[in-house]
């Protein structure tokens, strides 16, 4: 049971393909063993009632060919007796003439001897075989002929011979016998034996057997058979001893002659096994036929769709919805594949509507401005768009989908957020985030909010960034307008009433001064007073330039050349107070004019050269340079002094922040009204003890 | 040329003689063999034709008178005639002679001899063979009477031509002969009459077997060879057939002269009956010279020393020491020429030996007595004309 479980299981692992041609093959094998085995049981039957009725014909043909032999012999013996030349030699007594006679007549004849006695019984003449007529002189004749039996059997030895007589009568009177003989050897057997295909074996009582084409050395037990036969009666029976069929009878005629026939089954025998081998070869053939025609069947039928449908959703597995099918036939595997070609196409539409939808997907996040990526709660990255790649400072052919947060290069203040969006410690309410992108400050604003599935199940984060960098600016841009606005009101209001006072002590010292010129001894205060006087003009200069910064920019446009501008503001530079120091200019030729306040501008360009220059040591050099970047006019000025450290930096376009000593604090701040006023940009970049560079987009 | 089929030298042996004298004489001859019953007629035939059939025909001497007194034959040239009176003994040539001319050049030296079964006769008692016809009769009662043999004699007394020799060899055995003095035809002699009773006795006594009355030569040399047979008289062919040695017992077969009765012995010690076959020219042949050439061809005796089984004709022949090898019979042959007989010359003998068969079975089969017999005979063969 064991075993047959076993086996029952390792069937069950096989293979459909390998299971359905085992079985097949042991179907057929079944098949053709039930097949073999009963067809042979019926043959050998069928068989062996053949060769019984055969044996009968074979009796009744043997008893027919003896008697007729019997008859013929005596038709021969009347013949003969009755030839004129045999009664004339018998009655004349010409015995060698008679048995030259004899002799040339009995090969004609077919028998085996003649012989002639006179009534006297003496043998006058004989012709052919010593034993026979050995026989004949042995009292048969006389015993038999004149008891009546023209037909008898004689034996002599080993012989068994069948005897005809006839009188030879010349007018009436007997004068002799002649008998005719044939031995029943085994050339007389073997023409039993050729016409009715059985072996014959001949007795006469239980002393002499003659056979004919029966083995020699199944001889003795053929006779053994034969005895036991004549022990019986004579009657017939049968034995289906050794290979042969037996039937032994005797003849009513021939008292003391049995005649014992042996079918010989070998024949049907070897037929059999030729049966049984060819439907063996027959059943190899057809389950070598059948296998091959299963294997080409399920190559062809079964196999190659079996391979095609594998590969289409081996393909689909691999997300190739585009993978077409090869044409199927009409069976069921044809039915598949279409209701298959039909699903793929479904599956390849969706497909299509995924990636148009992935795609617009990819698109939306690949075009938004903010920063997203998802992150599993393993830390990995599952998902960025390039938008975060790049606000977190990855390189372009950085791909971090799939890489743990802790292997990407960004902001730890960043990694912190996410971790505690992962740890659920975040509210979700965004963050910002300073950080440094390409060397350049940026302010990030960092939210996470919980990455779920349709289903509710929880699938990560979600980190949203966006760059709020410039609104950031804008607002420090707006907050700086509105204090300047306000600085601006308050300083020409505290300007218009400083003014006035300063124009009354301005003429009164003036007229002091004066007062004081004429008098001797007065220089020390007129030399005082005229110092008041001069530092009136100074404080009013400066108020004069609140005055102006307060006061709103009349802008007035035309086409100018910056070429011109630029030479213009480069030729009035008292460049005699800034010895050492070299002014290289450089305009690119294609520039188009710009429409701006040319005076103004030459104020802005001055007050940034008369800067650089103030910044440069003796030995150092100022570039101006004007050229197109990006469809617009770039001026720009660098100087390569100390630079700006970082309070200079973040205040330096603010009203009345300055590093100089005289200064008012206002260049910049005019410089950036300016620019502004016209629609421009400017900023700078600076680095300490390297230079600074300002750069003005028109 | 016709040849008679059962003559002494083969058809074959002829044939390739003939083919010889073709090959040397390069000239051609057809050859037509035919049995002896019908040779009488086509002769005649040919002989009647504008353009015979036959230029060369084998003339048995019983058919010579009757030949020559038609006309048929040429006679033989001088140059063969001489050959014949040189070579050949008068009891062989007399026969085809008449009026001083050759008719035929003699051929085959035929005649009968006495045959005996010694075998038979030791076993009765005796070792010679007899002498005369008493002592003949003597020891077939003793064979019969020891069942050695049913019937110890045997001759070919069918009703046809051999009956006939029989008859002359019997009344030559009693001192006769079918011809008188004169030459006449005389079948009723006192010795003819005591051949005929004596052949009647020996077949009364059982001595003659019956079945003699139904055969031939040819048949009865069967029975003898056979060894069937203690005494029978026969032609010469029958001693070729015994050197044959084709039958068992053939050794003790033996050849003697005929013996004759113990009361003619003081005057001949033997009688036989002539057979003798000679080669004839048609008289109406248109090639006589090339017929009579191709008949010394076939008749010389370089061809009859081939087959010395036969008796030759050529007396030098008889004498030379080959032939005495071949045939140690020859002496015995040529002994027994000395009782030759010969049936009746005369023309109309075809008739006469009908009337004179019918008279002689007629008193073998006791329908007739022997006086009645050839007393009939004589008168109906003298009527004959």
């Amino acid at each position: 049971m064991n075993v047959l479980a076993g086996l029952l299981k390792r069937f069950a692992a096989l293979k459909i393909a390998t299971k359905v041609s085992a079985t097949s093959v042991c179907i057929v094998i079944l098949q053709g063993a039930i097949s073999i085995i009963g067809m042979s049981v019926v043959i050998s039957q069928a068989s062996l009632g053949s060769l019984r009725a055969q044996l009968d014909r074979t009796a009744h043909s043997v008893e027919s060919f003896i008697d007729s032999a019997g008859q013929d012999l005596t038709i021969k013996a009347n013949l003969l007796a009755g030839q004129q030349k045999v009664i004339d030699y018998t009655d004349y007594g010409l015995q060698n003439l008679l048995q030259q006679e004899l002799s040339i007549v009995r090969l004609p004849l077919k028998v085996d001897a003649l012989c002639i006695v006179d009534p006297q019984q003496d043998l006058i003449c004989a012709a052919g075989e010593q034993k026979l007529i050995v026989s004949f002189q042995a009292g048969s004749l006389a015993s038999n002929y004149w008891d009546g039996n023209p037909l008898f059997i004689s034996t002599v030895s080993d012989q068994i011979h069948l005897w005809a007589l006839s009188p030879i009568v010349r007018a009436k009177t007997k004068i002799g016998v002649l008998g005719i003989g044939l031995n029943l050897d085994s050339n007389f057997i073997n023409r039993i034996e050729s016409m009715n295909n059985a072996a014959v074996l001949l007795s006469f009582g239980k002393r002499t057997f003659v056979s004919g084409t029966l083995p020699v050395k199944f001889f003795n037990e053929f006779v053994s058979i034969a005895r036991s036969a004549i022990d019986r009666g004579g009657k017939e029976q049968r034995s289906e001893g050794l290979r042969y069929l037996t039937s032994s009878f005797s003849l009513p005629g021939l008292p003391g002659l049995y005649v014992h026939c042996f079918l010989d089954t070998g024949d049907s025998r070897r037929l059999l096994g030729r049966y049984q081998t060819f439907s063996l070869v027959f059943l190899l053939v057809v389950i070598a036929l059948g296998f091959s025609t299963s294997l080409l069947l399920y190559r062809f039928t079964f196999r190659k769709p079996f391979k095609l449908f594998n590969d289409a959703i081996r393909n689909i597995a691999a997300g190739n919805y585009g993978h077409a099918m090869e044409r199927a036939g009409t069976d069921e595997f044809g039915d598949l594949a279409r209701a298959f070609e039909e699903m793929m196409k479904s599956l390849r539409q969706r497909e299509e509507e995924l990636a148009e939808l992935g795609r617009y997907n990819t698109l939306v996040l690949a075009n938004v401005g903010s920063g997203i990526l998802t992150i599993s709660f393993e830390g990995a990255i599952t998902g960025i768009n390039p938008a975060a790649s790049s606000l977190l400072g990855l390189a372009a052919s950085e791909s971090a989908t799939g890489r743990a947060l802790e292997e990407l290069g960004i902001s730890p203040d960043i990694k912190a957020l996410i971790r505690a969006g992962l740890d659920g410690e975040a509210s979700g309410a965004p963050r910002e985030v300073r950080t440094d992108i390409g060397g350049t400050a940026r302010i990030l604003s960092v939210s996470t909010s919980p990455f779920l599935s349709h289903k509710g199940g929880k699938l990560g984060i979600i980190v949203t960034i966006s760059d709020v960098t410039h609104e950031r600016e804008l607002e420090r841009k707006l907050e700086m307008s509105s204090r300047m606005a306000t600085m601006g009101e308050m300083v020409a209001g505290v300007a218009h009433q400083i003014r006035n006072p300063l124009a009354i002590m301005k003429v009164s010292g003036e007229l002091l001064r004066d007062q004081l010129a004429k008098l001797p001894e007065a220089d020390q205060p007129r030399k005082l007073v005229s110092m008041i006087v001069t530092e009136t003009d100074t404080l009013g200069a400066v108020v004069a330039t609140f005055l102006d910064f307060a006061r709103p920019l009349a802008v007035r446009k035309e086409p100018c050349r910056i070429e011109d501008v630029l030479r213009r503001v480069l030729g009035m530079i008292p460049m005699a107070g800034f010895p050492g120091i070299d002014v290289r200019y450089s305009c690119a030729p294609d520039l188009e004019p710009v429409s701006l306040d040319r005076g103004l501008f030459e104020q802005a360009f001055t007050n940034l050269v008369m800067n650089a220059l103030e910044a440069s040591a003796p030995g150092q050099s100022v570039l101006v340079e004007a050229e197109r970047f990006d469809g617009k006019t770039v001026v720009s000025i660098q100087d390569f002094g100390q630079g700006m450290d970082e309070i200079t930096r973040t205040r330096i376009f603010n009203p009345f922040f300055t590093t100089k000593v005289a200064g008012t604090g206002l260049g910049l701040a005019i410089v950036h009204r300016i620019v502004e006023s016209h629609g421009g940009r400017i900023d700078f970049q600076t680095e300490p003890g390297k230079g600074t560079r300002f750069r003005v987009c028109l | 040329m016709l040849y008679i089929a059962q003559a002494g030298y083969q058809p074959r042996d002829v044939q390739v003689r003939v083919e010889e004298y073709c090959r040397e004489s390069v000239q051609e001859v057809k050859l037509t063999f035919a049995q002896y019953e019908d040779v009488y007629e086509l002769v005649l035939k040919s002989a009647a034709s504008e353009r015979p059939d036959f230029d060369i025909v084998l003339a048995d001497l019983i058919w010579m008178q009757d030949y020559i007194a038609r006309g048929t034959l040429a006679p033989v040239p001088n140059h063969l005639a001489t050959q014949i009176w040189q070579g050949i003994v008068p009891e062989i040539y007399k026969p085809f002679e008449k009026g001083g001319k050759f008719w035929a050049f003699p051929f085959l030296a035929n005649h009968q001899l006495f045959y005996v079964n010694m075998g038979l006769l030791k076993r009765a008692g005796f070792e010679k063979p007899p002498a005369t016809l008493e002592e003949m009769v003597e020891m077939a009662r003793i064979a019969k009477k020891a069942g050695l043999i049913k019937y110890p004699l045997f001759e070919p007394w069918r009703r046809q031509e051999s009956l006939i020799c029989e008859f002359t060899i019997m009344t030559g055995a009693f001192g006769g002969s079918l011809v008188d003095a004169v030459g006449r035809t005389r079948v009723d002699s006192p010795a003819s009459l005591q051949a005929l009773r004596f052949m009647v006795s020996l077949l009364d006594e059982g001595l003659m077997n019956p079945y003699s009355l139904q055969s031939d030569e040819v048949f009865s040399s069967e029975a003898f060879l056979k060894g069937d047979v203690l005494f029978e008289s026969n032609w010469t062919f029958v001693t070729g057939r015994m050197q044959e040695r084709i039958y068992a017992g053939t050794d003790s077969l033996a050849v003697a002269l005929i013996p004759v009765s113990r009361a003619v012995k003081p005057f001949t010690s033997t009688s036989t009956v002539s057979g003798y076959q000679g080669l004839a020219v048609l008289a109406n042949s248109r090639q006589k010279a090339a017929a009579w050439s191709l008949v010394q061809y076939l008749a010389a005796p370089q061809f009859q020393r081939r087959h010395l089984s036969e008796m030759s004709v050529w007396k030098e022949v008889w004498n030379e020491k080959r032939t005495s090898e071949i045939d140690p019979n020859i002496a015995l042959k040529k002994a027994q020429l000395a009782g030759v007989r010969d049936r009746p010359g005369n023309p109309n003998y075809r008739a006469i030996s009908l009337v004179l068969q019918e008279a002689l079975y007629g008193a073998l089969t006791k329908r007739l007595t022997p006086e009645r017999a050839l007393a009939e005979a004589q008168a109906r063969i003298e009527a004959l004309k």
